[in-house]
């Protein structure tokens, strides 16, 4: 038995046992709880919740058509001086049509491409849905959608199709859970914009380790 | 720490102006934050803290079953599950894990767990480098600071002070500006992220029906810690688990428009596994190791099981009178302030951290803010009538027994009132070496005593006196 096996077997039966003696509210039967959403002050209009609060979450909100969407992240990569453009497989979006110098695939392990990830300037991520109640998106782990296509680069572009919109975070999740194989991904995650940190005196500055701007495109 | 050395601590700490504005000044514009986000977001917020109540009682009240769901969910995932009774169990783990794999260095995202259980000190002792990557904690690491608040723990470090820090330990021209000081962190940091080998977090919610760790943070450095390397590694405490992926919801709902008025923060990172069949990045090992540390203990008793609700949003010292007076370091323990005052002689025995039960004033605010509606004051001051029969203090209980006898026998009630004035002089003369009242002429001028009482109450018009 390795030394790790040992010292947490033997602290999985001490805690256990005193677990046992775990004190109980006489008479205690659980609540059922409702979608703590009913708590938050929310107007009638989904998309217009999303948009109000994505902005306060900082996000730069684009408004678009389907059609226009190249076009629109043309522009903010020319006016954001973007030099490379790390993108995932599997883009519903011509990439040819990007105009931007460099384009790298995000379609290798990490261990082959590290350097290339961290040194990318933009990156593209698709959201799986979005969260009206707080202005938040919610992007899932998988082959298609690494991790740290949406952490390493320090311009992120995120598509979101309107339809995508649920109401709240409850319900994105519980969206996330039907899978085929009833797994879920290894790792989702909501952003609510672009990352940020107050801990010095507590003003707030943007772009800490993950993006310092999210653009954010509805369409 | 002995009672001396820590009565100096505290007094010293009243002394450093500096640290009681910087301090001050943080705690009043959290306090703002959250009122001013409460009145604008929220229907309903009493009825969103009776949820987040119910939702951890829930959960405590089916611990042991959940903590094995958990374990049962997370196994099947992939992730490792460890155990650890005490501290050292914990620290003991994390090392181990990184010998196995022959790392000599580790990176952090924030963890109050870690700071708990002394992490950083045992690997430093054991030849492993736990360096800090949220920028608080990274600051306090390069000023051999310790944490001044659960979820701001630099806030007693104003942007001057930083850049000094800065300067002196990273080899960096020294500025005041917030933004480069931002950048300064970020350029530090950016390197070691990329070829990172483990990583290590905490956890807020553990959720037991999925085998799930979520975390929140605002900086990236966290989703760094726990997506770059090769392996991450979850510091939990077994309070932490609840049943279901709602539960959690429901306590996002609430923790950060608690701790610092933010409505939701930037990054809620779900993990359920290490990278799977197919995915091109995200660490090949997730261990969990969940750990104790008194809290079984705190669960077996039928006041204490409720400040397991705690979930960490610190605003019970961001509205406690006293915490922004004297600061977190003088409490000695890595958790300060309402909720500090009452888990940490759970955690490290009231032996060690008892003295800290005298700050509190009993005012009530922190129990009137908790998201989770803690009783903080009601259990501090059991955890005082615990220490009050292990420690003794033979003069205040001569004095305490003498006023209760008086209180309860109308004659000697009328006498002391009638002839207390006879012994202004003496009161007065004697008083400052006297136990009990010398804590009070320390500070304060005694009352001159000059009048009877009982005649002065007989005089007032609304007064009825029954024998």
């Amino acid at each position: 038995m390795s030394e790790i096996d040992a010292i947490s077997s033997r602290s999985r039966q001490e805690i256990f046992a005193r677990l046992k003696k775990a004190y109980h509210i006489p008479g205690f039967t659980p609540e059922k709880l409702p979608d703590p959403v009913q708590y938050i002050r929310m107007g009638d209009d989904l998309l217009e919740d999303f948009c109000t609060n994505a902005q306060a979450n900082m996000f730069v909100l684009h408004r678009c058509i389907k059609e226009n969407l190249t076009a629109k992240i043309n522009a903010i990569l020319k006016e954001e001086g973007a030099k490379s453009l790390l993108y995932p497989q599997g883009l519903s979006l011509d990439v040819t049509k990007l105009e931007v110098k460099d384009k790298l695939c995000y379609d290798q392990p990490i261990e082959n491409i590290r350097a290339e990830v961290f040194d990318a300037t933009a990156g593209i991520v698709c959201c799986q849905c979005a969260v009206a109640s707080h202005g938040a998106v919610l992007v899932s782990s998988g082959p298609q959608q690494p991790r740290l296509l949406s952490l390493a680069v320090p311009l992120c572009i995120m598509l979101l199709p309107k339809e995508r919109i649920v109401k709240s975070i409850c319900e994105a999740l519980s969206q996330v859970q039907v899978r085929p194989d009833g797994k879920l991904p290894a790792n989702i995650v909501f952003i609510s914009g672009p990352s940020r940190t107050s801990d010095i005196e507590l003003k707030t500055v943007y772009g800490v380790h993950g993006p310092q701007q999210v653009h954010l495109m509805v369409f | 720490m002995d009672k001396r050395a820590h009565r100096k601590l505290v007094h010293d700490n009243l002394e450093n102006k500096q640290m009681r504005c910087n301090l001050s000044a943080a705690m009043h514009q959290l306090q703002q934050n959250r009122a001013a986000l409460i009145a604008k977001k929220y229907v309903d917020w009493q009825g969103l803290r009776n949820h987040a109540k119910a939702v951890k009682n829930n959960a405590l009240m089916d611990l042991p079953a959940l903590v094995e769901m958990f374990e049962k969910n997370a196994t099947q995932n992939g992730i490792k599950v460890h155990y650890a009774s005490s501290a050292e169990d914990a620290c003991a783990i994390v090392l181990a894990i990184a010998k196995e794999h022959q790392i000599s260095s580790i990176l952090k995202g924030k963890s109050m767990v870690s700071e708990e259980i002394g992490l950083n000190a045992y690997l430093q002792a054991h030849g492993v480098k736990a360096e800090e990557s949220d920028l608080g904690e990274l600051i306090l690491q390069l000023s051999h600071d310790k944490p001044m608040h659960i979820v701001t723990p630099a806030v007693h470090r104003n942007r001057y002070e930083v850049g000094k820090i800065f300067a002196s330990t990273l080899n960096v021209p020294e500025t005041s500006d917030i933004q480069e000081l931002n950048s300064i962190a970020r350029t530090h940091l950016r390197q070691e992220f990329a070829h990172l080998k483990m990583g290590l977090s905490g956890v807020n919610f553990a959720i037991a029906e999925k085998g799930a760790m979520w975390l929140i943070e605002n900086e990236g450095n966290g989703r760094m810690c726990t997506s770059s390397p090769d392996i991450h590694v979850a510091l939990c405490g077994i309070e932490k688990i609840v049943r279901c992926f709602e539960d959690a919801a429901a306590l996002i709902h609430l923790l950060t428009p608690s701790a610092t008025g933010q409505f939701i923060p930037a990054y809620n990172n779900i993990i359920s596994g290490p990278r799977r069949e197919g995915e091109l990045d995200g660490p090949r090992e997730v261990h969990v190791v969940l750990l104790d540390h008194g809290r079984s203990f705190m669960l077996q008793d039928p006041d204490f099981y409720q400040a397991l609700r705690c979930i960490r949003c610190g605003a019970c010292m961001n509205f406690c009178p006293v915490f922004d007076n004297i600061g977190g370091h003088s409490y000695h323990s890595p958790y300060p302030g309402p909720i500090g005052t009452v888990v940490s002689p759970n955690y490290y025995g009231l032996k060690e951290n008892g003295d800290m039960l005298t700050f509190c004033s009993l005012c009530g605010r922190c129990a009137e803010v908790c998201p989770e509606k803690i009783p903080l004051p009601d259990l501090i001051r059991k955890l005082r009538a615990k220490l009050a029969v292990n420690e003794p203090n033979l003069a205040q209980n001569a004095s305490m027994k003498a006023f209760a006898k008086a209180a309860q026998s109308p004659r000697l009630w009328r006498f002391g009132m009638q002839h207390l004035h006879s012994f202004n002089g003496l009161i007065h003369a004697a008083g400052p070496h006297l136990p009990v009242l010398e804590g009070w002429a320390a500070y304060k001028e005694l009352p001159q005593l000059k009048t009877d009482f009982y005649a002065a109450l007989q005089q007032i018009p609304a007064v009825q006196i029954e024998d």
